[in-house]
């Protein structure tokens, strides 16, 4: 089979398919005398028969398919409304659903369609519009317009009006089914005309005059709807300017209105002609086509009559007055339209009586004009979707900056766009289809080509943020670095937005001091441009503070942010994203200045805000929720991370699927609340399973990501006291770290380092262990500053383990410098510092091994003191600076005074560490050896006799001292 | 509008994808891609607003998508595939019914395409993309009735291919 059999099979089923069975078989002989081609159409035919059902199969396959599981279809409300009560649904449109309501009324039930908006749509333009809606009907009363019966706040919350219930067909349905006469279609333009006379006496504008919009009742009246986009001419209004808000169907709309410039009642005119021409020719007068056969947009309606093949009047009817009339209102120039509605109307009133028209007396000659560009589309089946994604949202970016800007320029800019994607034939790229930087090449090249300067460098900017938006930086410096140095004559506002692409670019690079430069020369210039540039000035005070806060200029930040957060919430209101934006780098500054509960707070308005937002983003509520849920874990508020964290995972896995590293982070985190609580089963459990996902779907790629979890599942296994298991892990772990880094010696490998460090201590083998502390120290001295918490953890625990090993002088050396590069600037201070905590109570230990018990006890309530601040109770971390205290006491003489800080030694670590564990077995010593101080050998014995078996599994090192604890020395 | 949206998706997205991983093999962006703007464009009910081309390019995506995700599910193994859609009417002749799923509509959709590529996009348009008679008619630039009368002949087409291909 080819195409133009295919073609002729095509043809004999559209000719036969309507037919009765019947008589099809013989008019398909009559048409074709090929056998095997009638066979072909008869298989056609056959499968026909079938086709209800394959079509409602497939519509549910696709609709399981693309199921959005996001949001319950909405439900009817049954009250809530006043006096109203819903019936039934009528209908949905893009701004809410309709209702048919009733409520009883004096003699009789009245009806009405009541109109609600959606929930999740009332933001604050579109709830502005429905109330402008209410106004304008409010003052509207004519017998052609659907009458306002009633307005107000549902139950929920979400305004509402109700209108005159108008029960009839659309006009177009009317049309068809009716088949009404000349005379006839033009008595309905002339109501229809008469209300639209009457709204623009009210100084109402309706702007969206459409068939669609027209209802023709039983009774043959006719009801103009859908003053929804309607706009009020007098002065007050809340828009100040007069140029299109809200949406409007362009194939009816006037081309002012569509290239965003002034709209009044000519724009009305407009669409009357339109609906007037197709009244009489049946076709839409902007896009008419019939049958494949191209007709030229704009033709007088004799014309389109005559081209159509079904028109419903014959185009003799329609030559002459009929035509001028129908042309002079779709003037595309609104001064040369008919100068109003009733001068219209009049026209078609004096045709009806035989009168001469008005209009003809211009002797202009009028030209044919486009309505609408064609777009053509040539790419290939096998596109990519970014393609889709850029496509539309250069266009949409446009929409939006052509509201603010000159109609050329925004027609400029449609074209050019229509341009480079119409012209994207994969002819033309050797057959290939186009990647979505090839076509933003294509983009940049043809923007080189533009002659007018000041489009060249809008375009410049809009290629160059798009590549930033697909994340190609090096690219998009480029690209706005040429817009700059092009744009020397251009307006201000334009120069700012290069500026403002490049500081966004320098800033994700890092390069701080060029950002900032250029996020205030883009002020500046933003300024400048007073209101035009006023958007703009808000975005570069934005990345100004952005980019302080990332390289953690936080005074001066904050003295930025506060202003910065009453001028967005000014001009965009506290319920936008640039707020919530806001909000965020508020939280960040006070999360890294120490301030973590106003960090917290500030956070969670913006994920307030973002919740509440209509056009709601999932991607950027799971950033801002999931910086709430980290910084409640490092607040150790372990009840609110939780839910946090776990509302972070329903979002990824809903929003990138279970595969995906960005949900596999989420996982993490809350996996961290489990471990933060000491649950490690529970966490070696999640943590392996998240482990086996991660590695079944990287293979071999990203070894980073794998190292860092294996690190964390290796942490698990230790404080479960599985210290084999854990050994192999952090091994795992430092092999994939390596192999991430190209190297060895990365600082991820030292932090794996330390810990292994610490598990081969744990299992006696001190000589390996200190190997492997010392590495790590070496790396992370060369990272890190003498006063950093990492680096002095380092340390310690180094001092520790050679405390363990006996060589107590070089113990305190490593320690005693830990603890004053650790000590706090301002005495007194109550921050909670859980390294130094341990970092203390080992020092404590190793000033007891040195003799002075005085000043270990000393130390050692400092260090608990501190643990308490920075540790949960019950959290086993507890458990040093617990042990190091009560050793102390016990050393001077006070069992009593230790023995309960033993006690909750034991119960802090054991669980999670197993009663064989060094960990727990050192405390039970030091119990016994309390025991015994006190006197109470019976207990005492009967300890020694249970851990004694424990012991005797130890390593080596650790049962020579243990048994030292016992017997009480040391 | 709904685009604007769609776009500050892919655009985090492609964020996110690179701080974390710069080297990126091990995100499938278009994937991601793909989900999202599936997500926007089930709930899109402005879509009137949108130029022909834009929806047209959109039909073709959602086209992608689609069969794209039927193919993994047939593919997956875990359980959570879906159940293979039966045509009870389909098989009256032979009997049986024979199940389909959209990854055999798509091959037919593809052999339809290279036979008469106006049809292909009106399928396209009509069943990835649910939209009505009267949008893709807009969008084609031709009437309903054209319209109608070409989805007969185009579905008709596909039906006979899946019966002739059989099960999947």
């Amino acid at each position: 089979m080819d195409a133009s059999r295919f073609r002729r099979v095509g043809e004999l089923f559209d000719a036969v398919v309507d037919l009765p069975a019947t008589v099809r078989t013989q008019r398909l002989r009559e048409l074709c005398a090929d056998a095997l081609l009638r066979a072909e159409v008869e298989a056609l035919l056959k499968a026909d028969a079938r086709g209800d059902s394959f079509e409602s199969a497939a519509f549910d396959q696709r609709d399981t398919l693309a199921g959005d599981d996001a949001e319950a279809p909405t439900t009817l409300p049954v009250r809530g409304f006043g006096e109203w009560r819903v019936v039934r649904e009528l209908g949905r449109g893009g701004m809410g659903v309709v209702y048919l309501v009733e409520r009883d009324g004096d003699r009789f039930i009245q009806r009405g369609a009541l109109k609600l908006i959606k929930r999740g749509m009332d933001s604050e333009p579109i709830v502005a519009r429905f109330l402008r809606e209410r106004r304008v009907l409010a003052r509207l009363d004519h017998p052609n317009i659907a009458r306002l019966l009633d307005g107000g706040m549902s139950a929920d919350g979400r305004p509402f009006l109700v209108m005159d219930f108008v029960d009839g067909a659309r006009l177009s349905d009317y049309l068809r089914r009716s088949e009404p006469s000349l005379h006839a279609r033009l008595r309905i333009f002339l109501d229809v005309c008469e209300a639209v006379a009457h709204a623009h006496r009210q100084l109402v504008v309706h702007r969206d005059i459409k068939p669609a919009n027209i209802l023709v009742t039983r009774d043959g009246i006719v009801k103009l709807l859908d003053f929804g986009v309607a706009k009020l001419l007098a002065h007050g209004d809340i828009d100040g300017t007069a140029t299109h808000h809200g949406p409007f169907t362009p194939s009816y709309a006037a081309p002012e209105q569509r290239e965003g410039g002034i709209v009044g009642t000519a724009a009305d005119v407009y669409a009357l002609g339109g609906l007037l021409h197709e009244l009489l020719t049946g076709t839409c007068a902007a896009t008419g086509r019939s049958g494949g056969v191209a007709v030229d947009e704009g033709m007088a309606p004799s014309v389109r009559a005559a081209t159509v093949g079904s028109a419903p009047i014959p185009p003799r009817l329609l030559r002459g007055d009929l035509d001028v009339i129908t042309l002079r209102a779709l003037r595309r120039d609104p001064g040369q339209r008919y100068a109003s509605v009733d001068a219209l109307a009049d026209d078609v009133r004096r045709h009806l009586e035989g009168r001469a028209i008005v209009a003809r007396r211009t002797s202009k000659a009028y030209r044919a004009y486009t309505f609408a560009k064609r777009h053509r589309y040539l790419l290939s089946a096998a596109s990519l979707v970014i393609v889709v994604s850029i496509a539309a949202a250069a266009f949409s970016r446009y929409q939006m900056v052509a509201a603010r800007s000159q109609a050329q320029r925004a027609r400029a800019a449609q074209d050019f766009l229509a341009g480079v994607f119409a012209q994207a034939s994969p002819d033309e790229n050797n057959g290939r289809p186009f990647t979505a930087r090839e076509l933003l090449e294509r983009g940049e090249r043809q923007a080189a080509q533009l002659d007018r300067l000041p489009s060249q460098v809008e375009m410049l900017n809009l290629v160059a943020g798009l590549y930033w938006d697909i994340g190609d930086y090096d690219r998009a410096h480029a690209v706005a670095a040429r817009a700059i140095s092009l744009g020397a004559s251009s307006p201000p506002a334009v120069r700012a937005r290069s500026r403002i692409v490049m500081a966004r670019v320098e800033n994700e690079l890092r390069s701080f001091p060029d950002a900032l430069q250029h996020a205030r020369e883009a002020r500046r210039l933003a300024t400048d441009a007073g209101d035009a540039g006023s958007l703009e000035a808000l975005d570069a005070r934005r990345i100004e503070v952005g980019v302080l806060v990332t390289s953690q200029d936080y005074q001066t930040a904050s003295a930025l942010l506060q202003g910065l957060l009453d001028d967005d919430r000014a001009r965009l209101g506290e319920a936008s994203n640039e707020v919530a934006d806001d909000y965020i780098l508020q939280g960040k500054m006070l999360e890294n200045s120490g301030r973590g509960r106003d960090g917290i707070a500030a956070i969670s308005r913006a994920v307030g805000i973002l919740h509440a937002l209509p056009t709601r983003s999932d991607t950027r509520l799971l950033d801002a929720t999931s910086r709430l849920g980290v910084a409640q874990l490092h607040a150790q508020d372990l009840a609110s991370a939780e839910p946090t964290l776990r509302e972070c995972v329903e979002i990824a896995t809903r929003l990138y699927g279970p595969d995906n590293i960005q949900t596999w982070t989420t996982r993490s985190n809350l996996i961290r609340v489990a471990e933060l609580a000491g649950r490690f089963e529970e966490a070696v459990r999640e943590r392996s399973a998240l482990l086996d996902l991660e590695r079944a779907a990287l293979r071999d790629s990203n070894p980073g990501q794998l190292s860092s979890h294996a690190k964390f599942l290796a942490a698990d296994l230790r404080e479960l006291g599985r210290l084999d298991q854990a050994e192999a892990a952090f091994r795992e772990s430092l092999e994939l770290a390596n192999r991430a880094n190209g190297a060895r010696g990365g600082s991820d490998s030292a932090d794996t380092l330390l810990h292994l460090g610490y598990t081969l201590q744990l299992q006696g083998r001190y000589a390996e262990a200190e190997a492997a502390m010392r590495e790590a120290y070496a790396i992370t001295r060369a990272h890190e500053l003498p006063t950093s918490q990492w680096l002095n953890d380092n340390r310690a625990r180094l001092g520790n383990l050679l405390r363990a090993q006996g060589r107590t002088a070089e113990a305190l050396v490593e320690l005693r410098a830990s603890a004053a590069a650790l000590a706090p600037t301002e005495s007194g201070s109550t921050k909670p510092d859980p390294v130094r905590a341990n970092v203390l109570a080992q020092l404590s230990l190793a000033e007891l091994e040195a003799g002075d018990a005085r000043k270990a006890e000393t130390i050692a309530s400092e260090a608990l003191a501190l643990a308490r601040r920075s540790f949960q109770p019950g959290n086993f971390r507890l458990g040093a600076s617990l042990y190091a205290l009560a050793r102390a006491r016990l050393a001077l003489g006070s069992a009593d005074a230790a023995l309960p800080l033993l006690d909750e030694a034991l119960s802090v670590r054991s669980p999670p560490h197993p009663a064989g564990d060094p960990r727990v077995l050192e405390v039970q010593a030091v119990r016994a050896a309390a025991l015994t101080a006190l006197g109470r050998r019976d207990e005492a014995s009967l300890l020694r006799q249970a851990i004694d078996p424990l012991i005797d599994k130890l390593a080596a090192p650790y049962q020579g001292s243990l048994r030292r604890e016992i017997s009480g020395r040391g | 509008m709904l685009f604007a949206l769609a776009y500050e998706e892919l655009k985090r997205i492609a964020h996110r994808a690179r701080r974390d991983s710069p080297r990126a093999e091990t995100i499938d962006t278009t994937a991601l891609v793909h989900e999202v703007f599936l997500k926007i464009r089930v709930r899109d009910e402005a879509r009137d607003e949108d130029p022909a081309y834009l929806r047209a390019l959109a039909a073709r995506a959602m086209r992608q998508i689609l069969v794209d995700r039927a193919r993994r599910r047939l593919a997956d193994k875990r359980g959570e595939g879906m159940p293979l859609v039966t045509l009870d009417a389909v098989g009256a002749a032979s009997g049986e019914a024979a199940p389909f799923d959209l990854v055999s509509v798509e091959h037919a959709l593809a052999e339809l395409e290279r036979l008469d590529e106006r049809l292909a996009r009106l399928v396209e348009m009509h069943v990835f993309a649910g939209m009505s008679m009267t949008e893709v008619a807009k969008v084609l630039v031709v009437t309903e009735r054209t319209a109608y009368r070409d989805w007969r002949k185009a579905r008709a087409f596909l039906i006979g291919h899946l019966e002739a291909v059989g099960t999947p």
